[in-house]
């Protein structure tokens, strides 16, 4: 199925999980999206609800270049140990620098806050707190990239001066 | 005869707008077809009419565009990303009484040809992956050609020639789906080695930092099996061949190999270019390390097997003569692409020994050329021909280039006696003779197809080399079997598999492996013969052989628009009075217009320029600048990507805000730009990864 433009199964959202809540997982299937779940270990973690979910690629195996939005999914406890790994704060600050769009989990801000990227957080960077911030934030997705975000991370956006 | 409707001056106008450059008023030769004839008009085809189609006829076309058909040839099954150059060997202590070859004698110098590569990826692909980097070196001596073919690591995935196929097959890209290029972190390379326990010790070396090499110029060398010297009465003694680096030992480490993918394809290629190029000539020394039958019968290993080394505690490495690269070559093609290596090319003085590997590769290097390329007088290409005066009765075959005159094409003949021309004949007393000797049991008998007992401990050399490494070495062991097996989609069988035959190395590093991957502590994998436990050997590790140097090593300086001249002009200096090269790197290529309003010309723009590329890096900024910078995502990531490189960053007290956007925790490491920065930039800082990455 065709959703909203993000239909194409080459446009990959990738889940940063760790301990997380993917209840988006069915709604990105919905709409013919397909994504992957990446993890401290590959053997992936246990959520919330004690589940087990498998990891497709650990932290520095998937770095998240290979994907077109990122949702960033920790617990508490998970956030404080991505915020020390520097693959985890690449995966942020590479997803920001290239104007993906974010989905931020509740829990996630320790990770930003290492990342230098707590105050940077723009309309880019949408709340996935809950199941009703899952909708919005896969419709700005599939606009791919959050453009305007490249005057704040990339001189050479800057229009040229004019004399 | 109709009359042509334009001149001949008129030819040479661009009725088009094409662009002609022509020989006249030029200092350049005339353009010529292959066979001499002089061409015209380079930019047009032969057509009928100004907009008919091209003619059949047009030779120049058809000649021009066949060649370019046919540029290519086959590319190396293995080692196939290949950079090399020229440059020279010198003998320095008298080793006549264990070889009586020429290459040896004090004070010879023989010319060489070096080629440096990778193993898994084709031609075209990077420089940095997590591989062997092969070590060939042509000497041209004046007894022959002598090529030691050697790799950056002392040891060998496999112990029978029979079973390469089978391990280049499960390492390179596979079969249907055509990738992974470069790498071995696959279902069928873990597939195949957690399945070959004789891998194991060969998998410590390839999954530790000695598979990041940071430059040609800072990793050993090794000849891998053992051989023989000869001496002039014909007594043989078995050696290891060793190339030790003047600049010591360095290595990247894995995110920053990765990164360097992305900055620089060419980077180890490049390295070695700019170094030849400025004079910075790069420099080995050729060890030896020589033993007798006695000392190889009383190890608790067998010397002809590839999978082992010799610890360097055990037998000391002499150093017998110093390599120099002091040539780049004058073409890629020509020279690097044709270059044909040959295990089986050895000049009296060394000879072989009866490793299987070896054995093996004694005919697979020659028949691989003749594939490659196309003929069996390849030996006649500059870059592969002897530079002694050779001569045989051989004739004839594709691309023969030499003329021999006379008859004298069979031995023996008269014909000299009539005053012809005879052709060359044997000498006993200068030419090669095969040792004669068995070294050691059962170095003859039956026909058998089987494998030695001797070989069949898998363990004992692994173990050793794991427990010499330091902490932070054996942390990347570790992370790199976890990154690797993580990627492998085999996962009910592989992983597990590869951990059990871990357990024979040490209990450890396969606790460490199997927590890094999430999965249980699989049961022991039974050992062929049980591991014993060797002397550890400090040589085999690389952060304990580093030197404390910017030598031969880049330091990167970002700057931008207000960076104070005298603070820049400070740290430029110092730098090349350590010998280290400084690079100035601003947002624009151009230059940044530094505090005393002049113009510093920068040598890469920032994007270009990451942090990856350098050893160590200097922020020189203004409040201004590290303001504007701050705004900068590549700027930002040079600073982190430096930190997290383990890298020694110098800064400006203005470009303090940059470092704390880039999450830095000042350290050891995080400098003014003042002595200090010099001290800490000749080395890495170990200790802060723990506190930035997860390692197993």
């Amino acid at each position: 199925m065709r959703g909203l433009g993000i239909g194409r199964d080459y446009r990959r959202p990738a889940l940063l999980a760790s301990r997380c809540i993917c209840s988006d997982s069915a709604a990105l299937n919905k709409m013919g999206a397909f994504f992957e779940v990446i993890a401290p270990k590959i053997g992936g973690v246990t959520l919330s609800d004690g589940t087990a979910v498998a990891a497709k690629h650990k932290i520095d195996g998937g770095p998240s270049i290979l994907f077109d939005a990122v949702a960033v999914l920790p617990s508490a406890e998970g956030a404080a140990l991505l915020a020390v790994d520097a693959p985890a704060k690449d995966f942020v600050c590479d997803a920001f620098a290239h104007c993906k769009f974010i989905g931020v989990g509740a829990d996630a801000e320790l990770l930003f806050t290492k990342a230098g990227l707590a105050e940077d957080l723009d309309d880019g960077c949408l709340p996935l707190g809950t199941s009703k911030d899952v909708g919005p934030f896969l419709e700005a997705c599939s606009m791919l990239r959050y453009w305007p975000r490249e005057l704040a991370v990339d001189l050479d956006a800057e229009p040229a001066p004019h004399d | 005869m109709a009359k042509s409707p334009r001149t001949k001056s008129d030819r040479t106008q661009p009725s088009g707008g094409e662009t002609h450059q022509t020989a006249a008023g030029l200092d350049t030769a005339v353009l010529t077809t292959n066979h001499g004839v002089p061409i015209s008009d380079n930019q047009n085809s032969l057509k009928s009419g100004t907009r008919g189609p091209t003619l059949l006829e047009d030779f120049v076309l058809r000649e021009k565009i066949f060649h370019f058909d046919h540029e290519r040839i086959p590319e190396r099954i293995v080692h196939a990303r290949g950079s090399g150059a020229h440059g020279v060997f010198e003998a320095t202590d008298d080793i006549s009484d264990l070889s009586m070859a020429a290459v040896f004698t004090k004070g010879e110098k023989t010319e060489v040809f070096v080629r440096f590569s990778t193993v898994a990826g084709g031609a075209g692909s990077v420089d940095t992956p997590r591989d062997v980097r092969g070590f060939a070196v042509k000497f041209y001596t004046r007894e022959g050609n002598w090529d030691l073919v050697g790799n950056n690591i002392p040891v060998f995935f496999i112990q029978d020639a029979l079973k390469f196929p089978d391990l280049v097959h499960a390492v390179k890209m596979e079969a249907d789906r055509g990738y992974p290029q470069a790498g071995s972190a696959h279902d069928t390379f873990w597939d195949w080695a957690s399945l070959m326990p004789e891998t194991t010790h060969m998998l410590m070396w390839a999954m530790s930092d000695r598979a990041l090499p940071r430059s040609f110029r800072t990793m050993e060398g090794f000849g891998v099996h053992t051989f023989k010297l000869v001496n002039a009465k014909g007594e043989a003694s078995f050696v290891k061949f060793h190339w030790k680096p003047r600049l010591g030992l360095q290595s990247t480490i894995w995110d920053e190999a990765l990164k360097l993918q992305a900055a620089d394809n060419d980077f180890q290629r490049r390295d070695l270019f700019e170094a030849i190029d400025t004079g910075n000539f790069p420099q080995w020394d050729l060890g030896i390390q020589v033993f007798d039958q006695a000392f190889a019968d009383a190890q608790p290993y067998d010397v002809l097997d590839a999978t082992k080394l010799v610890p360097e505690e055990n037998v000391p490495v002499r150093l017998i003569g110093t390599l120099t690269l002091n040539r780049n070559v004058d073409n890629f093609f020509a020279e690097t692409e044709q270059v044909a290596f040959l295990p089986s090319n050895v000049p009296p003085g060394i000879d072989f020994s009866n490793d299987p590997l070896l054995q093996g590769r004694l005919f697979s290097y020659l028949d691989t050329q003749n594939s490659r390329l196309g003929t069996t007088n390849f030996h006649q290409i500059p870059i592969n021909a002897p530079r002694c005066p050779f001569a045989n009765f051989q004739r004839d075959g594709k691309m023969q280039t030499m003329v021999p005159r006379g008859r004298a094409n069979y031995e023996p003949n008269s014909l000299a006696a009539h005053g012809e021309v005879g052709g060359p004949r044997e000498s006993p007393v200068t030419g090669f003779v095969t040792v004669d000797a068995a070294t050691g049991d059962d170095e003859s008998g039956e026909k058998l197809r089987v494998r030695s007992e001797t070989f069949a401990d898998h363990y004992s050399q692994a173990r050793l080399f794991y427990l010499s490494q330091t902490q932070s070495e054996q942390a990347h062991i570790a992370s790199s079997f976890v990154f690797e097996l993580s990627k492998v989609g085999l996962l009910d069988q592989v992983p597990p598999r590869m951990v059990a035959n871990l357990r024979n190395v040490d209990e450890d590093l396969a606790r460490r492996v199997a927590d890094g991957l999430g999965i249980p502590l699989p049961k022991k994998a039974p050992a062929a013969k049980e591991p014993v436990d060797m002397p550890l050997s400090d040589a085999l590790s690389i952060h304990k052989n580093m030197k404390e140097t910017l030598e031969g090593r880049a330091v990167g300086i970002l700057i931008a628009d207000g960076t104070d001249a005298a603070e820049l002009d400070a740290v430029v200096a110092a730098i090349k009075k350590a010998k280290g090269k400084a690079v100035i790197v601003a947002p624009k290529v151009g230059g940044a217009k530094l505090s005393d309003g002049s113009v510093r010309k920068a040598d890469g723009q920032l994007a270009g320029s990451p942090s990856q590329i350098f050893d160590a890096v200097a922020i020189v900024l203004s409040q201004e600048g590290c303001a504007a910078l701050i705004k900068e995502a590549a700027a930002v990531q040079f600073a982190m990507d430096a930190f997290g490189h383990l890298k020694a960053i110098g800064h400006s007290d203005a470009a303090k805000p940059l470092l704390d956007k880039a999450g830095i925790e000042p350290d050891e490491g995080v400098t003014d730009l003042g002595k200090s920065f010099m001290t800490a930039a000749s080395r890495r800082f170990y200790d802060r990864e723990p506190m930035l990455r997860t390692l197993a």
